[in-house]
């Protein structure tokens, strides 16, 4: 699965979305830590400002995505903000296996919407979508792991021709029990080999999951948010527009990982135009495993009306368990003729758990 | 009383019978074995012993039964399935096995949809090749 990026995406979406940020909040977090730069989990919820701790994740990328966020602020029933996320070719259709993988693309092309209410009743709407191009953590399509599926399924049909020949002439057997017989003779006869399915399954899914930490990935998004004063679709103004492109690719066989990532944004300011525009950029390498790595990273932001900064930054990151990370980095800071500055932190970052 | 097997009749002399199979509408990883037993030995057919496929490539999972039609009578066709779950989300699947003839479709498994319940599961589609008339 994704591990990386949903690691890093679900930083982001912890410290909020830069579009909506005023300066100073970009200053602070720069100094806080690192800018995370992964596509978001959901490009509509990020540019209005959700944040992942009102996000329910789809378990899979068949299901829509519900969030629902300060849903009893004020009023009981209508939630203060809503947003959801569906992938529209696998809800519209059914593919099989090769399809799937021949056009993994299209079928992985999310879209979302989202709406929320401030404080002063103004009502923002916005849309995303993100599609990932290339996404070698996935196991349905993952080769290691179908080579794998396919040795055991070879055996498994063997055994069920064998024990099919031994029942088929039983006098208990009938259509009806028949595929439970096989399937107990199935298990039966492998297990006697030392091969317990369902254990070796289970397994080879982790290994593989441990092994493709650092696989390619080139994910891209993008979402543009909508304003109104009022709750008037009238009144609706365009307010942002986001981007962002992610790339990772495996370094030092399956010790270490690039990561490139790419955001730009543009918001509309109090003067009512578009002009504050923003486009950061940040690369790492991880060298290690999936549950602990070493990271080398150089960060840029620039932003309209605050002098450019650049991070360079060298730290660890740890996974204490199944979809919790703790990280710790120091570093150095340099915006504009500013003096440089030592920076360092540590942060508990929280991910979608992964299925063992 | 042993297991009596569906029963798919066939023409002798309408051409050759082929076997299409087909996992469709499941992102589950399925994979089969197909089989062909001798009617009096209970011997397997020559190249049809191991003949084994999945749903991975977008190879056509086609073949053709012995020819002419008439060998195969009294013959047990014999596919034996695994479906396998790849990320652990579980996951529906259904298995299409089709029986045709000079393009008619002499027996289509039925259309059952299945929900994998556990990491894996073993389907049988097994069938007696009667000449029509006998």
């Amino acid at each position: 699965m994704r591990i990386t990026i949903r690691v890093v995406a679900s930083a982001l979406l912890l410290l909020g979305t830069a579009a909506t940020l005023p300066a100073q909040d970009i200053e602070d977090r720069v100094e806080a830590g690192r800018i995370d730069l992964a596509v978001p989990d959901n490009p509509a919820f990020n540019i209005i400002g959700g944040s992942s701790s009102e996000i329910l994740r789809p378990s899979s990328l068949r299901e829509v995505s519900v969030l629902l966020g300060d849903m009893l602020s004020s009023n009981p029933v209508i939630p203060k903000a809503t947003a959801f996320e569906i992938s529209p070719m696998l809800l519209a259709s059914n593919p099989t296996l090769d399809t799937y993988a021949a056009q993994r693309w299209l079928y992985s092309t999310r879209v979302s919407f989202a709406t929320s209410t401030e404080n002063n009743g103004a009502r923002q709407l916005s849309f995303g979508i993100r599609i990932s191009l290339i996404d070698e953590t996935d196991l349905r399509t993952n080769d290691q792991l179908l080579d794998a599926y396919r040795d055991l399924a070879d055996l498994s049909n063997t055994a069920q021709s064998k024990c099919f020949d031994e029942i088929r002439n039983r006098e208990d057997v009938n259509a009806d029990n028949m595929p439970q017989l096989i399937d107990s003779c199935v298990r039966k006869k492998l297990e006697i080999q030392g091969i317990l399915v369902d254990s070796i399954i289970r397994a080879e899914r982790t290994r593989i999951r441990g092994t493709s930490w650092n696989s390619a990935i080139l994910e891209i998004g993008a979402a543009g948010a909508a304003r109104s004063s009022d709750s008037l679709v009238a009144n609706l103004m365009s307010s942002a527009y986001s981007f962002w492109a992610t790339w990772a690719q495996p370094v030092f066989g399956p010790h270490g990982q690039l990561l490139l990532g790419l955001r730009g944004a543009s918001v509309r300011g109090a003067d009512n135009t578009f002009g504050e525009d923003e486009a950061a950029a940040a690369l790492r390498c991880y060298v290690g495993s999936n549950d602990f790595k070493g990271f080398l990273e150089f960060d840029f932001l620039a932003r309209s009306g605050m002098t450019p900064m650049s991070t360079g930054a060298l730290g660890i990151e740890l996974n204490l368990s199944n979809g919790i990370w703790i990280d710790g980095s120091a570093g150095l800071e340099k915006a504009g003729s500013d003096a440089t500055r030592i920076t360092g932190g540590v942060n508990l970052r929280l991910a979608t758990p992964e299925i063992e | 009383m042993p297991i009596t097997l569906p029963i798919v009749k066939f023409h002798p002399d309408k051409g050759t019978l082929w076997v299409d199979i087909a996992y469709p509408e499941t992102l589950l990883f399925c994979r089969y074995l197909l089989q062909l037993r001798d009617a009096d030995t209970n011997e397997f057919i020559e190249g049809y012993d191991n003949i084994r496929g999945d749903n991975e490539n977008s190879a056509d999972d086609t073949y053709a039964l012995p020819t002419p039609a008439y060998v195969n009578d009294g013959c047990v066709l014999m596919i034996f399935h695994t479906i396998m779950d790849q990320n652990g989300d579980g996951g529906s699947y259904r298995i299409s096995v089709t029986i045709r003839q000079g393009g008619t479709v002499l027996w289509k498994s039925p259309d059952t949809k299945y929900d994998i319940s556990g990491e894996l599961e073993m389907k049988q589609t097994i069938l007696k090749l009667e000449v029509e008339g006998d």
